[in-house]
């Protein structure tokens, strides 16, 4: 949208001069570079807390790079054999990037820069560990054991030992939609990894396949 | 141990400026990884801004004020390549126009939200004592700074119609283009008002021309006019 500028000598319409009251007032986003420059300094001055739902982009960074087979339903007769067992289906069990974030404090970035891997291949590491073959389990273990302060060996260990679970976002009224990469290659594909690190990547599959 | 080429790649990126991290979003098709930290990088940077932006707008649900924002953040990563950097050796400058362009971009997800929701469910009843998320509200500072007598004077002015007449106005201007002449709000933005208020389009054009001539009379009896500035 390109802002007509009003001189002095211009008188602004009436219309021109609600949209610069409700502008003001904050009723209207910043769209130029003077009401951005106003706006920082209120900020600044008065600035709202961030909330924790917008504190980690992990699962925006999976809406970027999706992969497309939709998961399908689990069926009824597990959910009653859960029920039966009285497991709360609403425990989510803690990803790879929030454990090392929690341990280490540093930006999904920085972790995934330091296993030489990116955000989105951690994160699919985490989310369908059911298809990560033991050897890649046991490479990411001793990586991030090596490299990462704080981090043992079994704290991986036990991430890939649960079960995974669709993510509800706290704020959210459902779970963000589903995707599921079909075998642990497609997920080393979807990764945007190096090819020197996909190759390595897939033959930790190959080995365990020997 | 030597830093590996991946861990140099990351330092680059959080070094980079806003227009050089837009620009590496812009390449994911050649290089997503680095692509994936330019676009975190921003995220991490601006969303302290971008959701103090859209608490300002008043939003009433948390749920929707967190939705602006993160597909604000989706659609940069999308439209990376559509951003226009001019020559300027001042980063400070280059970040603000930044973040004037996502504003823009926020601007349009919003005027699509109150075509896809309505503007009771966004923007609330403002008639009504008790909003459906009013807890979650963040507390909104106005600016230290007051708006100047002439503006203050419009404010008051809208601040005083109805509940009904504001909200119309307020959802109105959302749509609006400052300096164009013959603007029309578009016609599912009127459907969409008239679903919220029971009523018909031809009514909310007679609500909305009723508030701007209940506004225009405010301000031509107002000591600090805008209106009375510009009489000859």
């Amino acid at each position: 949208m390109t802002r007509k500028p009003t001189t002095s000598h211009d008188a602004p319409s009436l219309e021109d001069q609600i949209y610069d009251a409700l502008r003001v007032r904050g009723w209207i986003i910043p769209q130029t570079e003077e009401d951005v420059m106003r706006t920082e300094v209120d900020i600044e001055h008065n600035p709202i807390p961030l909330p924790p739902e917008l504190e980690d982009p992990s699962e925006l960074l999976r809406k970027l790079f999706p992969v497309t087979r939709e998961v399908e339903p689990e069926p009824s007769h597990v959910e009653e054999r859960r029920a039966q067992r009285g497991e709360a289906t609403a425990t989510q069990p803690q990803s790879l990037l929030e454990c090392f974030r929690a341990r280490t404090g540093w930006r999904p970035s920085v972790i995934a820069s330091t296993l030489e891997v990116t955000p989105i291949f951690l994160s699919d590491l985490s989310r369908y560990r059911h298809v990560v073959p033991v050897p890649a389990q046991e490479a990411l273990a001793d990586r991030a054991a090596q490299r990462l302060p704080n981090v043992q060996r079994t704290d991986v260990v036990q991430v890939f030992a649960h079960a995974s679970q669709p993510r509800v976002a706290a704020f959210r009224r459902a779970p963000y939609p589903e995707t599921e990469p079909m075998t642990y290659a497609e997920m080393i594909n979807h990764s945007g990894m190096t090819a020197e690190a996909q190759h390595f990547w897939h033959s930790l599959a190959e080995k365990e396949a020997e | 141990m030597e830093p590996s080429h991946s861990t140099r790649n990351a330092a680059a990126v959080r070094a980079a400026s806003d227009a050089v991290l837009l620009t590496l979003m812009a390449q994911r098709h050649t290089d997503a990884a680095t692509a994936q930290m330019a676009w975190e990088e921003f995220y991490y940077r601006h969303r302290q801004y971008l959701y103090n932006v859209v608490c300002k707008v008043r939003i009433v649900n948390a749920s929707d004020r967190y939705d602006l924002v993160q597909e604000t953040f989706l659609r940069i990563f999308e439209k990376a390549h559509t951003f226009q950097e001019e020559d300027s050796t001042d980063s400070a400058q280059g970040r603000i126009r930044v973040l004037a362009w996502m504003g823009r971009i926020a601007q349009r997800l919003f005027q699509d939200m109150l075509r896809k929701y309505g503007c009771l469910r966004l923007l609330g009843d403002m008639g009504a004592a008790i909003q459906d998320d009013a807890q979650t509200q963040p507390q909104v500072v106005e600016s230290d700074e007051p708006p100047s007598p002439a503006l203050q004077a419009v404010l008051q002015a809208i601040e005083s119609l109805s509940a009904r007449e504001q909200e119309i106005i307020r959802v109105t201007w959302q749509y609006y283009t400052p300096g164009q002449q013959q603007q029309r709000l578009p016609h599912d933005v009127v459907a969409q008002l008239a679903r919220d208020f029971k009523t018909n389009p031809e009514n909310i054009r007679k609500i909305r021309e009723r508030a701007l001539h209940k506004i225009k009379a405010m301000l031509l009896s107002s000591p600090h006019s805008p209106m009375e500035e510009t009489q000859p």
